[in-house]
């Protein structure tokens, strides 16, 4: 009993996400229905749609398998699992109390930073074998938003590792008796955005620009194959959005209600935020994705992690002077976000 | 024989067929993506010696950003980036000097593990492979490789931007 009890927590443990997966898709249809001032979906299973997902999901299921003809069948096979795998690994170290985590690696950021590599390997993957042209472009142009946004992100999680000394995740969570997101605001900000591009949602899905490539990378895929770059994206939608819970929201900490409750409060919170800037900010251009990340965030991001050491060593009580420091950068980078996407 | 070891002959052999894969395949992309499973196989040797961080570490810069790079590399300088066009693309020309290259290396390495008095496992690799204490001795014994790697890197920074400005 006890060897199986690591393999029944995270068996339980993907039935959760997978569950959750299911609602983020219901949820999403129906807030970016709600911003446009429409339904969303009414008709399946009858109270507001609520089986649309299931419908979808089963609909993917019964597609045709097509492989075009002078793909790379090997290749073209294995892309999405090169995708998929690494997301789901990253749930490992992802606690969500100080009890409830599969592996409390000592690691734990920087596990997620490390297997989110893997993205790119697979877009790359399945554009080339693909032997499509407008899964080659798409599948570069990912490769280079991700190459970009990668080291505003890593530079994000810096700042927050400088302040509690660890990368494990839990002691990261246990390190913060004030949020992260006052101490480090910056981070949260360059955060954020890094993530969204990451996982290449709207404002920043160039990559697979319905209007532009068709639809990037995955033109050729259909059915299964299909879904499952969909759903390696939102395992690493899962992911990214509770390592944000985790570093500047302070995890499961939180009055009264049980962690495990503020926990979901505040992962449903940045979820609503990103379903919404979804629907809400257009699609940037590529040079103000490549301004964004290399001009702004990354600037921001050194900046940030810049001060943050300086006043760790010379300061004794820094947290306050830290978080005004770092609140007017803020302003000045946001001032810079806006001068870039205009 | 131990858990441990099973793991060990399995990831070997798994490893070893990929790097072999890698130098005979004639496809040189397939050759990149083997690259990169290859690489995760190494990291998860590092899991079994209990250094996580090394095992992080090999997955982010081989597995992800040295595959990215020799990919960046391929399609820039192919003039058929198809997989048709890769398929019979690998340079051929050079292998009596690889082979020499790669056997000497191995000379070296079978030296330095015969000659070497190896410990045992426990206990030494558990304090030692820890983040805690690489940032100890990168930061303290070995701060002078350190800071000649960072100066190396920031000189390939400079001339790559100096290569790659246009001149007006």
């Amino acid at each position: 009993m006890a060897v199986a009890l690591p393999f029944l927590t995270a068996l339980g443990l993907i039935i959760l996400v997978l569950m959750n997966i299911v609602f983020f898709m219901w949820a999403e249809f129906k807030i970016a229905g709600r911003v446009v001032d429409r339904y969303g979906p009414m008709e399946t299973g009858r109270f507001h749609g609520w089986l649309q997902p299931v419908a979808d999901i089963v609909k993917f299921l019964n597609k045709e398998d097509i492989v075009p003809a002078q793909a790379d069948k090997l290749v073209f096979f294995i892309a999405p699992f090169v995708g998929f795998i690494p997301m789901v690994m990253c749930l490992v170290v992802i606690p969500y109390t100080y009890t409830l985590v599969v592996r409390n690696l000592d690691i734990g950021a920087f596990f997620i930073i490390a297997l989110s590599s893997f993205t790119f390997v697979s877009l790359i993957m399945g554009g080339w074998a693909s032997s499509n042209k407008y899964s080659l472009l798409g599948a570069f142009r990912a490769a280079g938003q991700l190459l970009s946004y990668e080291l505003p992100l890593g530079l994000a999680i810096a700042g927050v590792v400088m302040l509690s000394a660890t990368l494990n995740l839990s002691g990261i969570v246990a390190n913060q008796t004030v949020w992260n997101i006052v101490l480090q605001p910056i981070g949260f900000l360059v955060f954020m955005v890094a993530m969204q591009a990451e996982l290449q949602r709207s404002p920043f899905d160039l990559a697979v620009a319905e209007s532009e490539l068709v639809a990037g990378f995955s033109v050729e895929y259909s059915g299964m194959r299909f879904a499952l770059f969909q759903l390696g994206e939102f395992f690493g939608l899962w992911a990214l959005a509770s390592l944000a819970v985790i570093l500047f929201l302070g995890g499961w900490r939180g009055p009264f209600l049980p962690g495990v409750v503020w926990f979901f409060i505040k992962f449903y919170a940045i979820f609503i935020f990103l379903a919404f800037s979804r629907v809400s900010i257009p699609r940037v251009r590529p040079d103000q994705l490549m301004t964004l990340g290399w001009k702004v965030l990354l600037p921001a991001g050194l900046a940030n992690i810049f001060i943050t050491s300086i006043l760790i060593v010379t300061v004794p009580d820094y947290k306050l002077p830290l978080a005004v420091c770092g609140f007017v950068i803020l302003v000045f980078s946001l001032i810079f976000m806006r001068r870039a996407l205009k | 024989m131990s858990g441990q070891m099973v793991a060990f002959f399995i990831i070997g052999f798994f490893l070893l067929s990929g790097a072999l894969y890698i130098v005979s395949t004639r496809n040189i992309m397939h050759a990149v993506f083997m690259h990169l499973l290859t690489m995760s196989f190494v990291a998860a040797v590092y899991i079994l010696l209990y250094a996580e961080f090394i095992a992080a570490m090999q997955v982010l810069i081989y597995a992800g950003a040295m595959t990215t790079m020799v990919i960046f590399a391929l399609m820039l300088t192919r003039t058929q980036s198809s997989p048709e066009g890769m398929r019979t693309a690998v340079d051929n020309q050079q292998k009596g000097l690889a082979f020499l290259t790669a056997a000497g290396f191995l000379a070296i390495l079978l030296f330095v593990v015969t000659r070497e008095k190896w410990v045992p496992l426990e206990g030494v690799a558990k304090s030692t492979g820890s983040v805690s204490h690489m940032g100890g001795i990168i930061f303290s014994a070995y701060v002078l490789p350190f800071e000649l790697i960072s100066v190396l890197l920031l000189a390939a920074l400079v001339g790559v931007v100096v290569l790659t400005r246009k001149e007006n």
